[in-house]
């Protein structure tokens, strides 16, 4: 059954179907509920990236993070590959999890400060107990290599780094399981502008290069259509618009993106 | 400069130094630079440029072990020479102050309305009913009714524009000529910025104000200001005009700010990347 | 907020048996029959089952418990075995005097403490803020007994200047209930000074540093206004937090001070009955230190939630 699925579902590595997301608020007494998610469908082809754009509140991180299982929706549908990610077990989420990694927006958060550069990059592979320690370390320096970190860095800390190599960390560790799909939020929205055009083009590179599928999450429309081929606009957890890139950036149908675009300050 | 029009600001070689146990650290380097009445002026640079430090001295809170040189002349008085005393009489009534975060840079536990009313009592000679009124109507002016209650609320009660709001309120609430904003929109989503900033450049204009425009974004100080200043590692890159200097960048580092930055509507297939080293003057 | 303190004191309701729940378990384990105790040595062992059957100790532990539980629910301690009187009696006549005790010391710590902690703090002297540091571990480390003791030794006995032990009640006497008191008051309020000193000083310390005082000098506000209004304002809340705390360590101390002081408090009668095997005794002291620790704790959540805003109290439930 699997299989008939997974050949039907060939090319698309994520698809969302009606998913909704609510949080409760508040205690016992006073309930309030807050739709972080509404209703959202959205599809990831291979080698595609996608941008989810949006203010504050918008739902777009959430809705990321259900993406690759992160948060449970409450209800709707998150196939990976096919499978229905919210179907597996917790053992076989925790395997399937290898398909799909995240990168943060602040990464400097989110390394351990007692390991060095090799161990941050081999601990991904360590925890799901996979290769041996030799071809870990082998993996790490690949992986180092690919995100232009150089070799004799591998034994520093990670505070010894600066903003962009520490996101530059996080990108390798996200690409040590060799994973189909990648989410990334806000992911150079705290660095500076010269850093984050340095990291911008080295995702851009290893996508291409892994033909890896992307979900890329920004409040920035231009680093948006800078990065993505398809675009869904979010408002208050609804996807106003989705689309390519190219239509939405050039005649936006609805008027919530005219709003986002009008007000990004722009040379 | 015209005949006519007086300069309100002006930076002559200025110098900050932090005082580290191995020695001083110059932050900022022999900057100059200067601002009329009713003028925006940009200072632009990436994080450790200097340019919140410069915005800091200016307004005299650098922290206690940055030591700022030169001379800054705000009316024709050098502020880094004046006492602690006169320095206070120009604070908030002569200069005012925006913060980047006004979360943190309002009392958590004071209410709005009681950290509005303090400065104005005490500049301006108000009793707390007038305090209170114009205080009122400092927060009509920048789009808070007064239905809202603002005034009682505290900070944490209210959203990240609304915030920014009060912060601006309570920035012109004693008449100041000039004010400083340090990033004052970093924090905030699109949208808001968008009316903060609008808000800023009316304000400007309706009370005839100097405004510094500190921010990290060469797009946003391309549309809001007359002048713009660009800084590296605590050195001035470049100055003059902002369409001047976005249209004919002389600096190689402009350009690369320029490019380096992702814009709407246009599609390279790689970010032209800026080399910083080749410019900054900082030698390691 | 009478919502949110009525559901607190329901709250209560479990953090008041568990204790007692655990006093019944605890003192049917300690080694020791109560009934020898009571009648001393000479007592024979047909005397001491005699008693064993009044008390009701040679049922079935479970049957015991039972008994015990009604009599809790109903708030009825029954008579101490010893001194023949109502429990409720004994306890509330005691529970005054260590009211009296606790409150006069933390009178002397919430003076003494907040204010030199803010004085280090604030303090351009580095040597003037060591030696405050210091003293304070030193008050910290100190035990209660051996400055009561130490305190006993110089003003008592050497320098005169108060009555070594002893109570007057405050409606007979109040000059000589403030003589009795002082020494005690001290000894136990210097001590917790101690802890209030280091909170104020580090609450002081950094609420100096945070930006909402840049923005108070950026506007020309004083120096003194900006640490007078805006800085002990925001310090404020963890040292009201530490008071409540305090007044924990207070009553502990206090079961030590009112036996080095021989004040007739609810310190000294609850080591009376532990030292007698006085169940209803004991179980009538715990009972009423349980809940005084509850409601000042409650006490302490509303008085936090009035001078911050940010806490909330209709959203915990």
């Amino acid at each position: 059954m699997k299989n008939d699925q997974l050949g039907a579902h060939n090319d698309l590595v994520l698809e969302l179907t009606n998913v909704s997301k609510e949080f409760t608020l508040g205690g016992v007494f006073k309930r309030s509920k807050h739709v972080a998610v509404d209703n959202a469908s959205l599809s990831v082809k291979r080698n595609q990236v996608v941008g989810l754009v949006g203010e504050s509140g918008s739902g777009k991180s959430t809705l990321g993070r259900i993406s690759i299982g992160l948060i449970r929706p409450t209800s709707g549908s998150v196939r990976v590959l096919g499978q229905d990610i919210f179907a597996l077990g917790k053992d076989e989420l925790r395997l399937y999890r290898r398909k799909m990694q995240m990168i943060f927006q602040d990464s400097s958060n989110s390394l351990n400060p007692r390991m060095s550069l090799q161990e941050l990059i081999e601990e991904p592979m360590r925890v799901q107990n996979l290769y041996s320690a030799g071809e870990r370390r082998m993996r790490a320096r690949a992986l180092a290599d690919e995100v232009q970190l150089a070799e004799g860095w591998l034994g520093r800390y990670a505070h010894e780094f600066s903003g962009g190599q520490r996101q530059r960390i996080s990108i390798a560790r996200g690409l040590a399981l060799e994973p189909e799909l990648i989410v990334a939020d806000e992911p150079v929205s705290a660095l500076d502008v010269s850093v984050q055009a340095r990291v911008l083009n080295l995702l851009k590179d290893i996508q291409e290069s892994r033909s890896l599928s992307m979900i890329f999450v920004s409040h920035d429309m231009a680093v948006v259509e800078f990065m993505s081929d398809q675009v869904a606009v979010l408002c208050d957890g609804k996807i106003m618009e989705n689309g390519p890139a190219e239509e939405v950036f050039a005649n936006p149908k609805s008027a919530y993106t005219r709003t986002l675009l009008d007000s990004s300050p722009s040379l | 400069m015209s005949v006519g029009e007086k300069v309100l600001l002006e930076v002559c070689d200025l110098n900050i130094d932090i005082l580290k146990p191995e020695g001083p650290s110059r932050v900022v380097h022999s900057l100059n630079f200067s601002l009329k009445a009713g003028k925006t002026l940009g200072v632009v640079g990436e994080s450790g440029s200097g340019k919140s430090m410069t915005a800091t001295a200016i307004m005299g809170i650098l922290p206690d072990v940055a030591v700022a040189s030169g001379q800054i002349l705000y009316k024709g008085q050098d502020l880094l020479t004046a006492t602690h005393a006169e320095r206070r009489k120009l604070s908030g009534s002569e200069i005012g102050f925006i913060f980047q975060e006004p979360m943190s840079a309002l009392h958590p536990t004071m209410t709005i309305g009681e950290q509005m009313i303090r400065p104005m009592r005490m500049h301006l000679g108000f009793s707390k009913k007038q305090a209170r009124d114009r205080a009122s109507d400092l927060l009509d002016l920048v789009g808070i009714p007064p239905t809202r209650g603002v005034l009682g609320s505290y900070v944490h009660q209210l959203s990240g524009g609304m915030r920014q709001r009060v912060m601006i309120a309570m920035s012109i609430s004693c008449n100041p000529a000039l004010l400083l904003a340090d990033e004052p929109t970093t924090a905030l989503d699109a949208t808001i910025q968008k009316q903060i900033l609008d808000l800023l450049l009316k304000l400007r204009d309706d009370l005839d104000l100097a405004l510094v425009l500190i921010s990290h974004d060469l797009g946003l100080v391309s549309q809001y200001t007359d002048d713009v200043v660009v800084m590296l590692d605590g050195y001035e890159m470049e100055q003059g005009a902002t369409q001047e200097v976005i249209a004919n960048p002389k600096s190689g580092y402009t350009q690369g700010l320029l490019e380096a930055a992702p814009r709407l509507g246009h599609q390279p297939h790689r970010l032209p990347v800026i080399d910083k080293s080749i410019y900054s003057k900082v030698t390691l | 907020m009478l919502n949110y303190i009525f559901k607190r004191l329901l709250a209560l309701l479990p953090t008041i048996a568990v204790p007692m729940v655990l006093l019944f378990v605890l003192l049917r384990l300690t080694p020791g029959d109560p009934a020898a105790v009571i009648l001393g040595e000479e007592a024979t062992a047909t005397d001491i089952e005699n008693l064993r059957e009044e008390m009701g100790l040679n049922q079935p532990i479970i049957l015991q418990f039972i008994v015990w539980l009604g009599r809790m629910v109903r708030f009825d301690f029954g008579e101490s075995i010893f001194l023949r009187a109502p429990v409720s009696e004994l306890v509330l006549a005691a529970a005054t005097v260590t009211a009296q005790l606790a409150v006069l010391a933390l009178i002397v710590a919430v003076l003494l403490g907040p204010l030199l902690g803010a004085i280090a703090a604030s303090t351009k002297s580095r040597i003037v803020d060591k030696a405050m540091v210091v003293g304070s571990a030193v008050g910290i480390a100190m035990p209660t007994f051996w400055l009561a003791i130490l305190m006993v030794l110089v003003f008592g006995v050497m320098l005169r200047w108060f009555p070594v032990a002893g109570y007057v009640a405050p409606t007979e006497n109040f000059g000589q209930f403030l003589s009795f008191m002082a020494m005690p008051a001290l000894a136990l309020g210097v001590l917790e000074a101690a802890t209030l000193f280091r909170y104020s000083r580090n609450g002081v310390l950094d609420a100096k540093f945070q930006p909402f005082v840049t923005t108070a000098r950026a506007q020309g506000i004083g120096e003194r206004t900006i640490t007078g209004k805006y800085v002990f304002r925001a310090a404020l809340v963890p040292v009201v937090t530490v008071v409540g705390l305090s007044m924990a360590s207070l009553l502990g101390g206090a079961v030590v001070t009112e036996n080095v002081f021989s004040l007739p408090g609810l310190g000294k009668l609850l080591l009376t009955a532990v030292d007698r095997r006085d169940y209803p005794l004991i179980e009538g002291c715990i009972f009423l230190i349980a809940i005084i620790f509850v409601v000042v704790n409650l006490l302490v959540d509303v008085v936090c939630a009035l001078i911050d805003p940010r806490i909330r109290l209709d959203s915990k439930d």
